[in-house]
């Protein structure tokens, strides 16, 4: 699975409201998908998965997500549909302007997201990736954020207690991030010198990824260790640009949130 | 609508009016509070009767931008911290005219002095420590407004800004030569954490104005104000304005109790001295 690489969906707010973050989600069929016919899911993700490849043309990834979506409705049982569904959002949310369609895609996230839940209450993945619309959906929905960020860190811990290499470490990567740009206590989760430990691991676990290294250089530069930053995103930016991760389409988007945090 | 009124109409929304919020050291940056300000604005808007456009909104996390913002010939009112006011009402010709009632808190806040139990029994056991806050851009505010109750503190005691509030909290409980002035929700909070038994308050402020409504110098007409505050003290009464608060963590807007205000401002000329 391709990774989202940057996550910035994860803003301070300067406030934070009360509503639930999780409502009853509308049925899958309800939401926006390719009308398929009779295509099996392996095929309609497999053609998703060639769509997604073709980042950043986000009318491409925009087929994507219809395909994700139409897959999760050929087999029911299955949660790839959904996840692939879930991670073309999220790359669509973080790059929108607008801010209705942003909140629309992100609010569909959390739903599919929900539905992954419900298909498979133990999957990891389904947890990774509603923890990252959740997060999305709080840049938008101020009144959702104090619930929502609470249910985030929930969740991204048990992700990285399950499957702790999924998307190349991603639950470490995204609660490093979420523990550092989230509002502090006592008003969010957020907790900058937490988030070294999580973001290390993820270091750890997967080091030549070029997001792990970007996080922890966001993180170390945030808690004051600015030498430790400087060399984790000058790791993040050699990386970028080396095979295998300088294929990815996403590596230009890596390099300059490298370049953007190096000046600090 | 007859020429008289609409030429009134017309002479509001050519000039917009800014609201600058102002709170150093809290959470968001100006960029990502704005969605939260320009539904502030449109809320305030719809509440004072102003035509739509007629306001905007910026927030401000950090002292020197907030200021720089207030002195732009737009800004005509805002909100600013008890802190950031008492330092910049006399330079900016801030006018307190309302207090902010926060979720929480009310309109009025008690900050508390924490450290390490059983390390800190008077002022002169801070000598050569250092005092986190997240008001310590003001030193004069944690030594004078905030703790003039307690007694005067050693002129070594180092006061200093951070919105780090739990890793300085952290080094109190660690026995580091530190304290920490909270704010009221946080003063609240603090029996939440996991090693809140480690800590003590050994001093609380006065109860004093949380977030302070203003008008700048005399830019702004007074009839126009009287429309602004009209609509801010009534902004909760529709729904869209109680969500606008709800998602700037506030209640509403109050009259301002003018004796607290003036007892901070004669505690904080004192120990600026």
């Amino acid at each position: 699975m391709t990774r989202p690489s940057r996550l910035l969906w994860l803003v301070a707010l300067l406030g934070a409201g009360c509503a639930s973050a999780l409502k009853e989600p509308p049925p899958i069929s309800t939401l926006q998908r390719e009308d398929r016919g009779s295509v099996p899911a392996s095929a309609l993700l497999q053609e998703a998965d060639e769509e997604f490849a073709k980042r950043p043309d986000a009318g491409a990834v925009g087929k994507a997500e219809g395909l994700c979506l139409a897959a999760a409705q050929a087999d029911e049982a299955q949660v790839g549909g959904l996840l692939c569904a879930m991670r073309a959002k999220a790359w669509l949310a973080e790059r929108e302007k607008g801010v209705k369609d942003r909140t629309d895609l992100s609010v569909s996230a959390v739903q599919t997201g929900q539905w992954c839940l419900r298909r498979d209450p133990a999957s990891a993945p389904c947890k990774y990736w509603l923890a990252v619309a959740l997060g999305l959906q709080a840049r938008d929905r101020p009144v959702t954020a104090d619930d929502g960020l609470k249910r985030m860190v929930q969740l991204l811990r048990e992700a990285a207690r399950e499957a702790p290499l999924y998307d190349e470490a991603g639950p470490e990567r995204v609660l490093a991030l979420l523990l550092v740009r989230a509002p502090g206590w006592p008003v969010g989760p957020g907790d900058a010198e937490e988030a070294i430990p999580h973001a290390r691991k993820a270091v750890e676990l997967r080091p030549d990824y070029p997001p792990n290294q970007l996080a922890l250089g966001e993180v170390l530069i945030h808690n004051g260790d600015k030498p430790g930053g400087r060399a984790a995103l000058r790791r993040a930016i050699e990386l970028a640009g080396t095979e295998p991760w300088s294929k990815d389409p996403d590596a230009p988007s890596w390099v300059a949130d490298a370049r953007a945090l190096l000046p600090r | 609508m007859t020429p008289a009124a609409l030429l009134f109409t017309l002479a509001l929304a050519a000039d917009p009016v800014a609201f600058v919020a102002v709170a150093p050291g809290y959470p968001g940056t100006t960029v990502e509070a704005q969605p939260s300000m320009d539904a502030f604005a449109a809320a305030l808007a719809t509440q004072a009767g102003l035509p739509s456009g007629s306001i905007v909104a910026a927030y401000f996390e950090k002292d020197r931008p907030g200021a720089e913002r207030l002195q732009q010939g737009d800004a005509g009112f805002g909100m600013v911290s008890l802190p950031f006011f008492l330092r910049e009402a006399d330079a900016l010709h801030l006018e307190a005219r309302l207090v902010a009632s926060q979720k929480g808190t009310g309109p009025t806040e008690v900050w508390a002095l924490v450290a390490k139990k059983g390390r800190v029994t008077a002022p002169a056991s801070l000598d050569g420590w250092q005092v986190n806050s997240i008001a310590g851009y003001v030193p004069a505010f944690v030594t004078g407004t905030a703790l003039q109750g307690w007694g005067r503190m050693p002129a070594n005691v180092k006061v200093v800004q951070t919105s780090q509030v739990l890793s300085s909290l952290r080094k109190a409980a660690a026995g580091e030569n530190v304290a920490v002035l909270l704010d009221g929700a946080q003063a609240a909070a603090l029996p939440s954490l996991p090693f809140a038994s480690e800590l003590e308050v050994v001093a609380r402020s006065a109860p004093l104005p949380t977030g302070i409504v203003v008008t700048v110098g005399k830019r702004l007409p007074a009839d126009r104000w009287k429309l602004l505050e009209k609509g801010l003290r009534q902004l909760a009464d529709r729904p869209e304005g109680a969500a606008a608060l709800e998602a700037i963590r506030l209640q509403g807007f109050v009259p301002l109790d003018p004796q607290p205000l003036a007892a901070a401002r004669k505690a904080y000329g004192a120990a600026a001295k």
